[in-house]
């Protein structure tokens, strides 16, 4: 089957897979306990005024119609109004998301960076203490909480030696250094488990490339080892690399969730975060659903891209 | 009768032979040992440490002695308490250990007969089951989790509950993978052949040959719900105060980290260890099942 | 009427107490709040002169000579918690109480000392230039400033004070303060600028009552405005708010008293105690509320640092809620019991860093209100043994769960200490931390809980106090506590004839209280500031009732 197709199966999954989430998401908040209305009266609010708060803000239909609505509303781009802050969802999500997109987009371009001359260090130099660092240095990056290296880092480069702040956010648009100056601390924490899961999988899959056998060819002929390696292995070696990325997304959304937190940065995450302390439905069922959407999307965008770069995927249908 | 005391021994035997070789490869495989090793000292720790430790005195209050860096009379230091940080975190292995192990065995007691039966049926069950785990895995499974925590309240106990939901799909999907190439294999069609009711089938034959993936995905969800619970804890999601999980003891760490990083080190290292003892171990009988690094096996890291 | 015997009592009272909670010396007082003496419910209204009250004692609004002020600037304040409900009048927490203090003025004027006040260079100064009571109380009579502007423009009359008094009398508005009209006939309007009350009954604290900030005067017909856009006659007006982030206030030039000599404040929301310090300490802030409290010693020890601190005390008092309506604390003995379980002063250091310190009666320390007969229950674990024995409940069949919210950090604390304490006891509870929002309905609005723990501000005034917290019907009796000689005693208490008259009754109050025990009493907890020291008027920042925050006479340097 072509690439065209495969495309539009896939894309046709995902609306259909995306219904399915909508509905989860919705049955989820929706069965959640605690009273919004009785949240923002506070301690100010007779039982009257309570219930004169739930007839207004719709909470007294059944979920099926509220469903509906909801969702209606969400394919003509009208999430609802947040019951906490009164502002249009769409409105509140607009204005997160760039900070988690520059904040995601940063943690994996610094993860790419340095994990893959790192990975290809350590497959060239295979079996050698180099390698042996780095092989220590990945797994010792994966088994610990991704909040635990935002606080070291908070710790060593905010508090000791106050070179970069350890909270808050500017636009990139705004002013690009302050911007990075903001970012780079949570971005570290969030790329460091990143970081050592590309490092592993671009070494085990180079070290294969490396042993196969038109490599061996490619030698025979006279070319520089170098040249080998950076033309013809890298990029072979690096489909699987792709699917470790594609692997680390989920972790990549659900640690920006807790990241955010840690660093007191205005993303979605955040957003979604404290929507669900506050049992602010609309925008819980909004930012979740935000995510969600993202999340897939990225998942089939690498789908794609591993398809573009291996046509055998694609002939053999997926798994 | 006959046809299957013929049958069963000659599977037996076979699964025989293949468990010894695994097992062989298994201790030749540096990682595996190294790994094992550490998930047996954590193991013999989690057991041996409440007899040693009460809770009484890992949760002890003592005022004077708050924020005490490390000494001799207190090796890990204390906490904002006074609290001895070198009982809380030793206490912390249990609780880790229970959350890893009951998050992944709740996972796998459904995710795989699911899994299995999607694979080896096929057809229309397979589609049903597996657009069901797409649907659950299109959710970042941190996010699923918080939610659920929030929905039915913040215990450790829920988010072994949310941990054990959210990892069911990967189960599936690699038993699944299992599954189809197994129910391929020649004896399990002689086995059909000879008359074998399905469940037999799957039960006996099929389920035993994903085993070995199924560790290692096992192994891998171990390392991450450790991981994840760390999380939720500290978001204040899941364990209370005063349990001595190292999640909440990072959470209560994070306000007092200038004047007292052991609060945050040891409970750090704590998780370190045992996560890097699940992934060790699963990678290393990966290794083994699979020489070829870059296929997957369709084991999945979250 | 300032009597001379009463301010020397309060001065030697206010130095013991200073000395005996080791706040003197720190860097910077502002004289402790305490109702002193002198009657000012029946007498006539004090003197401007000068713009002190002649109770001596630091703490009252120095008019700083105006060749040093410098006007300008934009103040930008930490938070410490987010602001809520921006009506006035609805509005019950101590977090937008002190983001609208700046933006509304009451009727009745408050001096640093809780006296009231005409003269307008009060701390907290009133509309009300003069005012008459009968002898009986049944008729009160306000003379309003002349030529005080709102923030739409409107110049303020006594159809405003009408409106804003029906508005909080009605209760489809839901006022916090509705109360305060209970016994309130009608408000007419007079004149121009007089406004008279005509009361059914005696009601004593009226009076007090109305100096509240939750009975601020608003524009007249803004009531379904002012929740959005809030509209008052203070020395700064509302310009936005973006609930949890920051809100901005901008200086109103037609004030009509002294100042403003910033141009705005900007308010930042930084729950994290953290991020707030080191917030000022970078010079992202150039004041915060409420220092983290484990760095209190160092940061307000530190004089080589650029940043000045106020302390002070009460800040809050916290207690400890037990529901009385369910097994096992509908029981008195099981519930005086767990009083003796808590070792306050242990709480104290270890939750509150030594910032507070243990009280039996809620009444701010130099009341006269306040019952000294009464104090904190040691920890007596052979007393509690005792009184579980002889309740009806044996204590080891309960698992109770202790709901605590996670914005007081120091509250989950305090709860972690005292389960230790239930422990030893042989009372088995479990910890559960919840969010505002879940308390709120879980707790306050369901009463679906067994033990939790909260905290109280602004809470001088010993009717709101006692009437809100513990009568039948009180707003904030959650707790389900009924005790019909107590209801006796406060109701009593608001028909008094005068003050002389209600002290008593109040600190029967307080012992019924003590003895009953609804709830446990645990600490009164420190009030801080800290400022950079760019930033002057720090005295006049606090608000009589020391919860509220204003800034109308503070102004920086302008380098």
């Amino acid at each position: 089957m072509s690439l065209t197709r495969y495309a539009t199966r896939r894309l046709v999954f995902l609306v259909g897979t995306l219904f399915g989430a909508s509905v989860i998401t919705f049955a989820l908040v929706n069965v959640l306990p605690g009273d919004v209305a009785v949240m923002i009266l506070g301690t100010s609010g007779s039982q009257e005024q309570v219930e004169v708060l739930r007839q207004q803000l719709g909470l007294n239909q059944p979920v099926y119609v509220r469903y509906i609505d909801w969702i209606v509303g969400v394919l003509q781009g009208d999430l609802g109004r947040s019951l906490r802050f009164g502002d249009p969802v769409a409105t509140l999500i607009a204005q997160r998301f760039p900070a988690s997109a520059f904040l995601a987009f940063t943690a994996l371009t610094i993860a790419v960076i340095v994990a893959i001359p790192m990975g290809i260090l350590a497959a060239v130099e295979q079996n050698t203490w180099k390698d042996f660092l780095t092989s220590v240095a990945a797994f010792t990056g994966i088994s610990l909480p991704n909040f635990f290296w935002g606080m070291l880092l908070i710790l060593l480069i905010a508090r000791y030696a106050s070179l970069l702040p350890p909270s808050g956010y500017v636009s990139p648009t705004e002013d690009l250094g302050e911007a990075f100056a903001h970012v780079l601390l949570p971005a570290g924490a969030l790329g460091f488990s990143l970081m050592a899961h590309i490092t592993r999988m671009t070494r085990s899959s180079l070290i294969e490339e490396l042993r196969s056998g038109y490599i061996d060819l490619a030698r025979m002929k006279g070319l520089s080892n170098r040249r080998i390696v950076l033309r013809h292995a890298l990029r072979n070696a690096f489909l699987p690399v792709l699917t470790v990325i594609g692997f680390q997304l989920g972790f990549l959304f659900g640690g920006i969730i807790i990241i955010e937190q840690l660093f007191a940065y205005p993303g979605l995450g955040r957003l979604a975060f404290n929507a669900l302390l506050n049992r602010d439905a609309p925008l819980i069922q909004g930012s979740v659903l935000t995510i969600a959407v993202v999340f897939m999307t990225s998942n089939l965008v690498v789908d794609l891209l591993y398809a573009v770069i291996d046509p055998r995927v694609v002939a053999g249908g997926e798994g | 009768m006959a046809a299957e005391t013929g049958t069963a021994r000659f599977v037996d035997e076979y699964q025989r032979e293949r468990l010894y070789r695994l097992a062989r490869s298994v201790r030749h495989n540096t990682k595996a040992v190294v790994g094992l090793s550490l998930i047996a000292a954590l193991v013999v720790l989690a057991i041996v440490s409440p007899m040693l430790i009460s809770q009484e005195a890992a949760n002890q209050v003592d005022i004077q002695n708050r924020f005490a860096a490390p000494s001799a009379e207190h090796p890990f230091g204390t906490d904002n308490f006074g609290r001895d940080m070198l009982s809380r975190t030793l206490l912390g292995v249990r609780i880790s250990l229970y959350v890893g192990l009951s998050s992944v065995a709740i996972a796998s007691a459904f995710g795989v007969p699911l899994g299995g039966l999607a694979g080896y049926a096929g057809g229309a069950v397979d589609d049903a089951v597996m657009r069901t785990m797409d649907v659950l895995m299109s959710f970042p499974p941190i996010l699923v989790a918080m939610t659920i925590t929030a929905v039915i309240g913040p215990t450790l106990n829920n988010a072994i509950l949310a941990l054990g939901l959210v990892y069911i799909p990967y189960f599936a999907r690699v038993t699944r993978s299992e599954a189809i190439s197994v129910s391929q294999e020649e004896f399990v069609e002689a086995a059909r052949a000879l008359g074998e009711r399905d469940s037999y089938v799957l039960f006996r034959e099929v389920l035993p040959n994903a085993a070995a993936p199924i560790i290692v995905q096992a192994s891998i969800s171990i390392s991450f719900a450790i991981l994840a619970a760390a999380g939720l804890s500290f978001l204040g999601l899941g364990a209370q105060p005063p349990t001595p999980s190292w999640g909440l003891m990072l959470q209560q760490a994070k306000q007092y980290l200038t004047q007292a990083p052991w609060m945050a080190i040891f409970p750090g290292v704590g998780i370190a260890v045992t996560v890097l003892g699940f992934n060790l171990f699963g990678d290393g009988i990966r290794d083994v099942l699979d020489p070829d690094a870059s296929s997957e096996f369709g084991v999945t890291d979250e | 009427m300032t009597d001379n015997t009463d301010s020397d009592l309060t001065d030697v009272q206010r130095r013991r107490f200073l000395k005996a909670t080791g706040l003197a010396g720190a860097g910077g007082m502002t004289a402790i709040a305490g109702c002193a003496g002198g009657g000012s419910d029946t007498a006539e209204p004090t003197d401007s002169a000068g713009g002190d009250d002649g109770d001596g004692g630091g703490g009252e609004t120095t008019t700083a000579d105006p060749g040093e002020i410098q006007e300008g600037g934009t103040l930008v304040w930490g938070h410490s918690e987010v602001t809520q409900n921006l009506d006035i009048h609805q509005t019950a927490t101590a977090s937008t109480g002190r983001f609208l203090n700046s933006v509304y003025d009451p009727l009745v004027g408050l001096t640093s000392d809780l006296e009231l006040s005409t003269d307008p260079d009060v701390t907290s100064p009133g509309l009300a230039t003069d005012w008459e009571v009968s002898d009986d109380l049944m008729t009160y009579t306000f003379t309003l400033r002349e030529g005080v502007t709102f923030h739409d423009g409107t110049e303020l009359t006594a159809e405003d004070v009408k409106y804003s008094f029906d508005r909080i009398a009605d209760p489809e508005t839901g006022a916090i303060m509705q109360f305060v009209f209970g016994s309130t006939d009608s408000v007419e309007v007079e004149d121009e600028y007089t406004v008279v009350l005509n009361q059914s009954e005696r009601y004593q604290p009226l009076l007090r009552q109305l100096a509240f900030s939750g009975t601020s005067i608003v524009p007249a017909d803004s009531g379904d405005t002012i929740g959005d856009e809030p509209i008052g006659t203070g020395p700064f007006q509302f310009v936005m708010r973006q609930q949890g982030n920051r809100a901005e206030l901008e200086a109103f030039d037609d004030y009509w008293g002294e100042g403003p000599y910033l141009d705005a404040v900007e308010e930042r929301t930084v729950t994290d105690p953290d991020s707030r310090l080191t917030g000022i300490q970078e010079g992202n802030y150039d004041l915060i509320n409420d220092i983290p409290l484990d760095d209190i010693n160092d940061v307000v020890g530190n004089d080589g640092d650029d940043i000045d601190t106020r302390t002070w005390s009460p800040l809050s008092w916290a207690f400890l809620n037990m529901n009385n309506t369910e097994p096992p604390f509908d029981d008195p003995d099981f519930r005086k019991a767990v009083d003796f379980c808590i070792d306050k002063q242990a709480l104290v250091e270890g939750a509150l860093y030594g910032n507070g310190q243990p009280t039996a009666s809620p009444s701010f320390p130099n009341s006269a209100f306040r019952n000294e007969d009464i104090s904190p229950r040691e920890q007596d674990f052979d007393r509690a043994a005792e009184l579980f024995e002889q309740s009806q409940y044996d204590v080891g069949e309960f698992d109770l769960t202790f709901k605590v919210t996670t914005n007081y950090p120091w509250h989950v604390d305090a709860a972690t200490l005292m389960q230790q304490f239930f422990q030893q006891a042989g009372l088995s509870v479990e910890i559960q931390q919840l969010q505002w929002s879940d308390w709120l309905s879980q707790v306050f609005a369901n009463g679906d809980f067994t033990l939790s723990m909260v905290n109280f501000f602004t809470f001088w005034e010993p009717a709101y106090l006692y009437t809100s917290l513990w009568t039948s019907g009180g707003s904030f009796n959650f707790r389900g506590y009924a005790s019909d000689e107590y209801d006796q005693a406060v109701a009593d208490a608001a028909q008094a004839s005068g003050r002389e008259e209600a002290i008593p009754l109040y600190q029967e109050a307080q012992s019924i209280i003590h003895e009953d025990v609804p709830d446990v009493m645990l600490w009164f907890r420190d009030g801080t500031l800290a400022a950079k020291d760019h930033v002057n008027g720090l005295e006049t920042v606090l608000s009589p009732n020391n919860s509220e925050l204003g800034f109308g006479r503070v102004w920086m340097d302008q380098e």
